[in-house]
């Protein structure tokens, strides 16, 4: 199993399934439309925009990273450790919110504080494996 | 933590681009690597040696010793 997780993809491979499923939504949404232009579903705007964003991250990657690994034990182990820092920091300020909306500080809806949570969830997240990129270890 | 790894792959005539492919690493990590500021796993260690025909005690020393080894 460890060796299935290792395996070492040519970037042929690697990248080729993004390119060939975009291409396939892209195909799929386009058709759609033709076969039925009349249609007001949303099906062919789904298919297009998920074909779209398949295509230009496989290709974007494959010219980005070519023949070297996307990911090492390094990348992994700061991938791992930054999203830890950033569910402990949410969790803080998920606490906080708590407190404040207890306290009636600042009056908040649910949708307020779902908002600002996953803000600071994926801001945070970003930032610290940023920081962490740069130091180059988690230590 | 100090390594030679750069030391080694000189001598070899080796880029962080070559070694990096040998152990199957991004080129980044190479470079933290030599810089002392990244820790690798045994295995890593190990690979980079192999790649360097040399040891894991020859490449990585820690500041409070004064040579390979322990006894």
């Amino acid at each position: 199993m460890l060796e299935l997780y290792n395996m070492q993809f040519t970037p042929w491979h690697r990248y080729l399934y993004r390119v060939t499923v975009g291409s396939i939504l892209i195909v799929s949404g386009i058709a759609e439309l033709l076969l039925d232009p009349s249609s007001s579903s949303i099906i062919p705007t789904i298919l297009l925009a998920a074909g779209l964003a398949f295509l230009v991250t496989g290709m974007t990657r494959w010219r980005k990273f070519g023949n070297t690994p996307e990911q090492d034990e390094r990348t992994r182990r700061i991938g791992a450790w930054g999203l830890s820092y950033s569910w402990l920091l949410s969790l803080f300020f998920m606490a906080g919110l708590f407190w404040v909306d207890y306290f009636r500080v600042v009056p908040l809806t649910a949708g307020t504080a779902l908002g600002m949570s996953v803000i600071v969830m994926t801001l945070s997240a970003v930032a610290f494996q940023l920081y962490l990129a740069r130091a180059g270890d988690v230590a | 933590m100090q390594t030679k790894i750069k030391e080694y792959r000189t001598t070899l005539g080796l880029t962080q681009e070559e070694l990096a492919a040998r152990v199957k690493v991004r080129r980044e990590t190479i470079v933290f690597l030599e810089k002392g500021k990244y820790n690798p796993s045994l295995r890593l260690a190990h690979a980079v040696a192999q790649a360097l025909g040399t040891t894991v005690d020859a490449l990585f020393s820690f500041g409070d010793e004064e040579g390979g080894g322990g006894g």
